[in-house]
């Protein structure tokens, strides 16, 4: 894991946008990434709960970094996960009821996302608390923009929509008159999509990182 | 000189272990700490949003079915009836709901306050008798949570929501009469997992007013449709009891519910009277939509003794109101 | 509480959907990072897979009893025997927290044992034990499990299903990697990206999985309302007049 000496603590931020991008360079954070990005709503309010998520508790977890013993460090990282994860959750639950439907063991998991647990063990453990903050709060954000990608695509083709507004002229669509006309790209529905498209974007970012 | 190096010595062991991080003591204390804050953290936030995820999970069922019922209209405003079948934006004044024009989104307690007025839970048992939860001796929330994965209809007393009119006259012995409709609740499989709805049915007790399924774990965009607008505005107009070729409808023998038919309903039956219990099916969603007419079968077969005697008192009220 | 409404006919239908229907890794996506860094090898992958089966299927029975007795609404009535109401303290919102921890000190206490007692399986078993602990499928199936609320047989064959058809999932692509590593394949896809590719079609295969119903309980209950007290015909009558 490359150890990122720098003077400015911006630059923890920016490093996880693109050089350091956790879904397409570290692979972690998958698992989400395929199951919320039917819609790109979903995929939105789970990018910003992750990017929460990973900002305070790497944050927390920097804080307590020289008094936490070696055998509990584990368990001491998940539970400040947990927490932060839960204030999301009940959040969730009370202010944004229909969301929290559609969403609902997916929050949970924010919790075993390696990309959360991947930034407390591989950098909020070694450096001071605020460019463990903006380490976090960079690899979530990073990881936002590839869901938002991957949902915008997968909303527009697979439902003509983009956060539930028809993009797709209804007049395209195939009906009794013009049943050859436009459909929606239903493979776009199911989560291999997700696999595919996932699987092409890493191929477009090593294809742009050679250059 | 010995003596002094072990008292020493002994001394700064243990207050080595103390301060040394990795020792059994020390773990302990800071495992302990740590899960005591945590909890105090976790509580103290759950006890503060207690109260707006209550209301919140309330809201949703209620709304789901002031929605059925057409009370409430989809983007948030009430809806009274004109008098003439057709529901109009209202808005609450002094209690009451009274036409407007203009939209006018209701406030939470708002919809609280008109749920509780204007549905009634009682419950029905096998035989069509009406009852109220008083009198059967059952505490409604634990009825209702406890029952509600395997469904109502299962039950020896099953639940079932009455639609009180605007205007209530003092009546409210009569647990039959003065019904602008019923709700019964809905229960079925979907492809994934257990879903659940509302069916508003008109004081004929064979109309349906509306329909909507709020609860669901089907694939977006897919079964999901079931929770969609476009998909539930089908249902008003359709009738449960299917009618025979000459368009009347025996209570008896009539089948009882809603085919949800692959592909769409003109292009299946035409014009035929069984296109009136038929709706559009959704493209790709087959099997959502076969959960869907096995839920309507199965639990309306439950509720039609109830739905004969509504019948019964609904077409006396209207001998007696034309005579 | 043990069965439910459950027949154990509907338990070999669970089994199956939990293995090939609704497979945690095909259909759920859940438990992916640790498959992606670990499926080169077959070997590793099956190391892997016996693992996890084990881990999730003790802890999914131990986070059961945690929902029974301490996390679901009611739950704490048990303290009773104490002396203490506690039938109103609803506990649910440390769910999350108490399933972590329990899952991540079974791992511990399993490493510990593994290694005092059976040495040579610490051997090949022993390093994947901590990656498994934060493997989004344990605690993605037991949460899946907590909101179907199943009773106690069901909730062990569905834990114990999903982790054989990780096993199977995990171990399918190890195979597939492993031909893959000596194909040509585009610079820029070689390695993870062709993997996803691979795996997306194998999940569109496990799609046609899809509708085979089998675990849908159709037991009776038992109806609650017998048990209290019923209304006497007057009683109706009354209330309808």
């Amino acid at each position: 894991m490359t150890h990122i000496k720098a003077e400015q603590p911006l630059s923890y931020l920016t490093n996880q946008l693109w050089g350091g991008n956790q879904i397409l360079v570290a692979i972690l954070g998958i698992c989400s990434a395929l199951g919320v990005t039917n819609r790109l709503s979903v995929a939105v309010t789970m990018g910003l709960a992750v990017s929460f998520v990973t900002a305070f508790s790497s944050f927390f977890v920097s804080l307590l970094r020289n008094i936490t013993p070696d055998s509990v460090r584990m368990i001491t990282q998940l539970t400040i996960i947990s927490v932060f994860v839960i204030i999301i959750d009940q959040f969730l639950q009370a202010y944004f009821y229909s969301i929290s439907k559609v969403m609902s063991v997916f929050v949970g998991l924010i919790i075993t996302n390696c990309l959360v647990m991947g930034r407390a063990e591989g950098m909020a453990k070694n450096v001071p608390p605020i460019p463990a903050f903006l380490d976090g709060l960079g690899a979530g954000l990073g990881y936002a923009g590839v869901l938002f990608v991957i949902g915008a695509i997968r909303e527009l083709f697979g439902f003509g929509q983009l956060f539930g507004y028809q993009i797709v002229p209804l007049h395209w669509y195939a009906s009794l008159e013009f049943p050859d006309a436009y459909e929606n790209l239903s493979i776009m529905v199911s989560p291999s999509a997700a696999f595919f498209l996932l699987g092409g974007m890493i191929g477009i970012y090593n294809w742009i990182d050679r250059k | 000189m010995p003596q002094e190096y072990t008292e020493k010595g002994e001394r700064s062991v243990s207050e080595q272990q103390l301060s040394d991080k990795n020792s059994n003591s020390y773990t302990l204390v800071f495992i302990t700490v740590l899960s005591i804050i945590a909890a105090i953290i976790l509580s103290l936030l759950a006890s503060v949003l207690e109260a707006p995820k209550v209301v919140a999970k309330d809201l949703d069922r209620s709304r789901q079915m002031m929605i059925a019922a057409n009370i409430l209209d989809r983007e948030g405003s009430f809806l009274i009836d004109d008098g003439k079948g057709k529901p109009k934006k209202a808005r609450l004044e002094n209690g009451k709901l009274v036409a407007k024009s203009v939209d006018n989104i209701a406030t939470q307690e708002q919809l609280l306050g008109i749920y509780k007025d204007r549905l009634q839970p009682l419950l029905v048992d096998s035989a069509g008798k009406l009852t109220t939860f008083e009198a059967a001796h059952i505490n409604e929330q634990e009825y209702v949570s406890a029952h509600r994965k395997m469904g109502y209809y299962k039950q020896p007393l099953k639940l079932i929501y009455k639609i009180l009119p605007q205007e209530k006259n003092n009546s409210d012995k009569e647990l039959y009469a003065n019904a602008a409709g019923w709700v019964i609740p809905m229960n079925g499989f979907g492809l994934w997992d257990a879903i659940y709805g509302y069916l508003a049915i008109a004081s004929d007790g064979i109309t349906v007013l509306g329909m909507t399924w709020y609860d669901h774990k089907e694939t977006p965009g897919l079964g999901a449709n079931i929770a969609d607008a476009y998909w539930q505005e089908f249902f008003p107009g359709k009738k449960i009891f299917q009618q025979d070729a000459s368009g009347n409808i025996d209570l008896n023998t009539a089948p009882l519910g809603i085919t949800v038919v692959r592909g769409k309903v003109s292009e299946v039956y035409g014009s035929s009277s069984k296109a009136n219990s038929a709706i559009d099916g959704m493209a790709g969603a087959t099997l959502t939509g076969n959960g869907v007419t096995d839920a309507y079968t199965d639990v309306l077969k439950a509720y039609r003794p109830f739905l004969k005697h509504v019948n019964a008192s609904y077409s006396t009220n209207k001998k007696e109101a034309t005579s | 509480m043990w069965m439910g409404p459950y027949e154990p006919l509907n338990m070999l239908g669970l089994l199956i959907q939990a293995v090939f229907i609704e497979n945690f890794l095909l259909a759920n996506f859940l438990g992916m990072c640790t498959y992606l860094a670990c499926s080169s090898k077959l070997k590793v992958a099956n190391g892997l897979g016996l693992a996890v089966v084990f881990v999730l299927t003790v802890s999914g029975v131990l986070n059961w009893l945690v929902l029974k007795f301490i996390t679901a609404p009611g739950a704490l009535s048990w303290l009773s025997v104490f002396g203490l109401d506690a039938s109103e303290v609803n506990l649910e919102f440390l769910q999350f927290l108490i399933f972590i921890c329990v899952i991540a000190g079974f791992v511990q206490v399993l490493e510990i044992v593994i290694e005092k007692f059976v040495p040579a399986l610490y051997q090949s078993l022993g390093l994947y034990l901590p990656l498994i602990a934060v493997n989004c499928a344990i605690l993605g199936a037991v949460l899946f499990a907590v909101t179907r609320d199943y009773p106690f047989i069901p909730n062990l064959v569905y834990v114990f299903g999903s982790a054989l058809g990780w096993w199977l999932a995990i171990a399918l692509i190890a195979a597939i990697r492993e031909k893959l590593a000596t194909s040509n394949v585009l610079t820029d896809l070689r390695g993870i990206g062709i993997t996803f590719m691979m795996t997306g079609l194998m999940a569109m295969s496990f799609q046609g999985f899809i509708g085979i119903k089998l675990a849908q309980p159709s037991g009776v209950v038992e109806p609650v309302a017998e048990a209290k007290v019923t209304p006497s015909k007057t009683d109706l009558e009354s209330s309808k007049t």
